[in-house]
């Protein structure tokens, strides 16, 4: 027989140490979100002066012969933020969009596009807290 | 009779381990931590950068401007925004400035394989602002020295545009513009024109 005293841990403790876990899981899985790589050439979301200062940018690096067209467009709360540039084919200028009016960074979104080179994506910024 | 032992400490271990970890990684994400560093280095060469091209606002609001710059790997770069002061950024309808930083990088191009460079930039209204933020195109770009001028070809208008020394030009319209709807030409000393951009 096993007594009461055999059970030892709480529910409650139980139960916290779960939504913890759960939590680390999350958080870990949102801090390491695919902000930026390379496909050819480096593109994605570039954060500014910090990860929290509205200051933030959409990015494609020149490279791979510049065939197309690079277009960068900033989204935030997963609407348009405004805030789009683009750089034409065969220059291998960077394609650089900035959040001209700030907002909130954790919840923006970089959407970049190459022609000839990769189909438009998003990158989600570092932080991701949606 | 078999007592099995208390698992009490060793699940108060496992709930501290946890939470302590799990309150790191929050701490990540609500802090304004430095940012990773990526892609290739558009960060500036100390004193290299100076303001340059200027373009009026076509509705009277801050005059335009762009900041030239090299590049820690040799390129030479351009940021653009409105003008306050020495710094370039953006000038809200309150009068507040978001400054756009010179070592958060910008727009770099290799112009030893190419006569000019141009970029087109539209900024619209952010949804998510209390201010109905004005709809500007931006038509900048870097060109080598031996481009005389820069020629811009709108339905409503046509503009010509001298570099400055440092290759410079900036042009900025109402409304939001592009490629699609504008042609971009850099001419050499004796008028030869070349199409830049899409």
């Amino acid at each position: 027989m096993v007594g009461r005293r055999g059970l030892a841990v709480p529910r409650g403790v139980i139960a916290l140490a779960a939504i913890a876990a759960a939590s680390l899981g999350a958080l870990t899985e949102l801090a390491s979100a695919d902000h930026f790589h390379t496909n050819c050439v480096p593109h994605g979301f570039v954060h500014g002066t910090s990860t929290g200062d509205g200051s933030f940018h959409a990015r494609v690096e020149g490279g791979c012969g510049n065939p197309g067209k690079k277009t960068c467009t900033l989204y935030i709360y997963n609407a348009p933020y405004g805030s789009s540039e683009e750089v034409g084919a065969g220059d291998s200028t960077t394609c650089n969009a900035w959040s001209y009016a700030g907002g909130r960074e954790c919840a923006a979104t970089a959407r970049v596009d190459f022609d000839s080179v990769f189909e438009s994506h998003p990158h989600n910024a570092h932080n991701w807290c949606l | 009779m078999m007592r099995r032992r208390s698992l009490r400490p060793l699940g108060l271990v496992l709930t501290l381990v946890s939470l302590s970890v799990g309150g790191a990684a929050a701490a990540d994400v609500l802090t304004e931590d430095p940012p990773p560093r990526e892609g290739a280095d558009t960060t500036p060469r100390p004193n290299t950068a100076t303001l340059d091209a200027a373009a009026v606002d076509p509705a009277g609001g801050p005059r335009w401007r762009m900041r030239v710059y090299e590049s820690q790997d040799g390129r030479r770069c351009s940021q653009v925004g409105q003008e306050s002061g020495d710094r370039i950024g953006h000038v809200r309808g309150d009068g507040g400035f978001r400054e756009l930083q010179l070592h958060e990088g910008g727009s770099c191009v290799q112009l030893a394989s190419q006569a000019a460079s141009v970029i087109i930039t539209t900024l619209s209204d952010v949804p998510v602002t209390a201010e109905v933020e004005p709809e500007r195109t931006i038509v900048r770009g870097l060109a080598r020295p031996d481009v005389a001028a820069i020629r811009i070809v709108g339905s409503s208008d046509e503009r010509t545009l001298e570099p400055s020394g440092r290759g410079a030009f900036l042009a900025v319209y109402e409304g939001t513009l592009t490629f699609r709807e504008l042609d971009v030409y850099a001419s050499d000393a004796n008028g030869a024109e070349t199409k830049i951009g899409d």
